[in-house]
């Protein structure tokens, strides 16, 4: 894959501009947002069909090096480099590269006044991250949302309504295991090219369970890791064990994989007055099986039969429709300029911030155990 | 769409003590025969798909049952207008007792395991689709408490009954379609209620559950004018789309189809449940326990709860 072109050129299309310290920014006018695609591969192709689905916005082009892959957009706008795109004119961009050009593509786009929606993980460092705010806080009237889809899926969405009610009680802890096989092409996938992808499965997949850790159950101090690579033998990670503890007293432990050859997802919520279990992923493919949740209530010392087994509602889901959701919160921040209040820059430097502490404790080596 | 499975253990008889139960049946017989029977003047197509094809029948406290042959609900033809059904509501003494007895006599069993459960299901859904709800409206509930536990979660600024007209985000329908006349008159008023974007939440006892499916004309639950339609889930989709409906939710949570035919066989045991029904029952509990699970799983059970979302 070739680099992105990510020189900086301005916007010579603009509803209204007006001055905001350091460059412009623009305002959108329309119902309908112009979008643009940087990135026109997997993911690339997924955000097209969303943005096609989207009362709220109409393709403007995308942007992809790749010549041969650049001709799979059809009849759009297909540009060579970022600036091509955004000097024919958008509103937002969709940021659909590979970790190592996301940070670049995000901080040019919102130069020049275009918003942005940036898939995860937000680069491959936190260092990555912090420009990438830097560059939000220059440009104080573009919206900057991340791709944690996994928050709009719908056995997530039940989780956090039941979490928020208070109903259970507090949240005493998580877990989650989240893992797949590799696939097809995954051995020859940029992802297990360290220098793009800035680490393995833990930051490709893994990310999005931490994520929901923070999401479901706030935020945590101490972080311990982990890390394999004894199957695949990428100079990157294909297990990661990560165990996280908060000054509340509050636990989580996620085991992220490239090894799980059925493949799994599974969150575990402990709280005070029952447990929430969501498994299974709705998928393109499948693959994850079933998405439902279990919703259990604790039975109580003082009841005749404590057993341990109590009666459990389960709920399946049959449509995932995270992708719409995400996107369509994403383009109501911008219409109705309201912050970005769910997967912001916030949440993708802390969960970075999370990521990078482990993979720091991971590579510190582990102290020997006792005998 | 999704589809619940809930596993709690209550009885029947917690929620409707065979004593009190029995003298209801026993009024609402006399009241029918005296009330409705001669009111009985509409004759109907099935009300949930429109067929005017009959595949069977049978008699009820002197009304009768048509068996839909298109989607199998289970519907009274010739039946009461909503008007003679409203003098029913105000003046029999069989829903006289149901107020003042019944309904009190199984208060507590029925709100922790019924109406709590109801409230939360309705508020947590509402907080899932649609967040930003300001007014739930119900349509026709004949008891308060399950509006007065939705009001209590706190999530919408009003909560108020049989609102004729006024707009609202959420609309609540329980078990009010089994026992309307006009039923399209009841969907087109809701479906106007909710506008451009708005959740309805529908329970109904469905035809196409296991126990009713087992015992049918002798199914103890049954009858006239609480059950004047019996929708069954191909029915029930059929009629909320025909009004501008999609179901998120379309769920048979129901726990108590098992329990309702081994008790019906225990009573009489000639009643004609195939033997491998029979062979069923008698096993031990967790069996029973696993095939209630499976009927909710497959939408085979006789208790119907539905989300839908304006289209």
């Amino acid at each position: 894959m070739g680099a992105f072109d990510i020189a900086f050129r301005a916007p010579v299309e603009c509803s209204i501009t007006e001055q905001s310290g350091r460059d412009e920014v623009t305002q959108v006018v329309g119902r309908v947002l112009r979008a643009g695609i940087v990135g026109y591969g997997y993911m690339g192709e997924i955000r097209r069909a969303v943005v096609d689905r989207s009362p709220d916005l109409e393709l403007a082009g995308v942007v992809e090096p790749d010549a041969a892959v650049r001709a799979r957009a059809g009849d759009v706008p297909a540009f060579s480099s970022l600036g091509d795109l955004l000097a024919s004119g958008v509103d937002a961009v969709f940021v659909c590269t590979p970790n190592r050009f996301s940070p670049d593509a995000c901080v040019e786009a919102m130069a020049a006044g275009a918003h942005v929606f940036c898939e995860k993980p937000p680069g491959r460092s936190v260092s990555d991250i912090e420009r990438i705010r830097e560059a939000e806080a220059a440009s104080p009237g573009v919206k900057l949302m991340f791709g944690f889809n996994h928050r709009f899926h719908p056995g997530i969405i039940k989780a956090k309504v039941i979490v928020d009610s208070g109903r259970m009680g507090r949240v005493i802890g998580l877990r989650g295991v989240y893992g797949k096989s590799g696939g097809v092409g995954f051995k020859a996938s940029w992802r297990n090219d360290k220098d793009v992808s800035g680490g393995g499965i833990l930051l490709d997949q893994g990310i999005h369970m931490l994520d929901l850790f923070r999401y479901v159950g706030g935020d945590f101090e101490r972080v311990k890791c982990f890390v394999d690579n004894t199957f695949w033998g990428f100079d990157i990670e294909d297990n990661a064990y990560v165990v996280l503890h908060s000054d509340s007293g509050r636990s989580a432990m996620l085991h992220s994989s490239a090894t799980l050859w059925k493949h799994t997802f599974r969150l575990d919520v402990i709280l005070e007055e029952g447990y929430l279990v969501v498994d299974g992923l709705l998928s393109k493919s499948g693959s994850y099986g079933r998405e439902r949740i279990v919703v259990g209530k604790r039975q109580f010392e003082d009841e005749a039969e404590a057993v341990g087994n109590p009666a459990e509602e389960v709920t399946y889901f049959d449509r995932d429709q995270s992708w719409d959701l995400e996107v369509a919160e994403f383009a109501a921040c911008v219409l109705e300029d309201r912050p970005v209040a769910v997967s912001s820059s916030l949440d993708a430097l802390r969960v970075m911030e999370i990521v990078e502490a482990a993979y720091a404790d991971a590579h510190a080596g582990p102290r020997e155990a006792a005998r | 769409m999704k589809n619940i499975v809930i596993f709690d253990d209550y009885s029947e008889k917690d929620l409707k003590p065979p004593a009190l139960l029995r003298e209801y049946v026993e009024l609402t017989e006399r009241d029918v025969r005296e009330m409705l029977v001669p009111a009985a003047a509409l004759r109907v197509p099935c009300p949930a798909c429109l067929s005017p094809d009959v595949a069977s029948t049978f008699e009820k406290f002197g009304l009768t049952y048509a068996e839909c042959a298109s989607c199998g609900t289970l519907y009274v033809t010739p039946r009461p207008c909503d008007s003679g059904l409203d003098r029913y509501d105000r003046e029999s003494s069989a829903r006289r007792f149901w107020r003042e007895e019944l309904a009190p006599g199984s208060g507590a069993a029925r709100r922790e395991k019924i109406v709590k459960p109801r409230g939360e299901w309705v508020v947590d859904s509402t907080r899932e689709h649609l967040p930003g709800a300001k007014l739930c409206a119900d349509i026709g509930t004949a008891q308060s408490t399950y509006i007065d536990e939705i009001a209590a979660e706190g999530l919408f600024d009003r909560v108020v009954r049989d609102a004729l007209f006024e707009r609202a985000d959420v609309v609540t329908l329980f078990e009010v379609a089994d026992r309307t006349s006009d039923v399209d008159a009841l969907f087109a008023r809701a479906r106007a209620m909710l506008g451009e974007r708005g959740l309805a939440f529908v329970t109904a006892i469905l035809v196409s559950g296991f126990d009713l499916q087992m015992l049918w004309d002798r199914a103890d639950n049954i009858f006239p004018p609480d059950r004047l339609n019996v929708f069954s889930v191909d029915g029930l989709k059929t009629l909320t789309a025909r009004h501008g409906f999609e179901p998120i939710e379309f769920s048979t949570p129901g726990i108590l189809d098992v329990e309702i035919v081994a008790a019906a066989l225990e009573r009489d045991p000639s009643l004609p449940v195939p033997r491998w029904a029979r062979y069923l029952l008698s096993r031990e509990e967790h069996t029973r326990r696993d095939f209630q699970r499976f009927l909710q799983s497959e939408l085979l059970s006789s208790y119907g709860r539905v989300v839908l979302t304006t289209v």
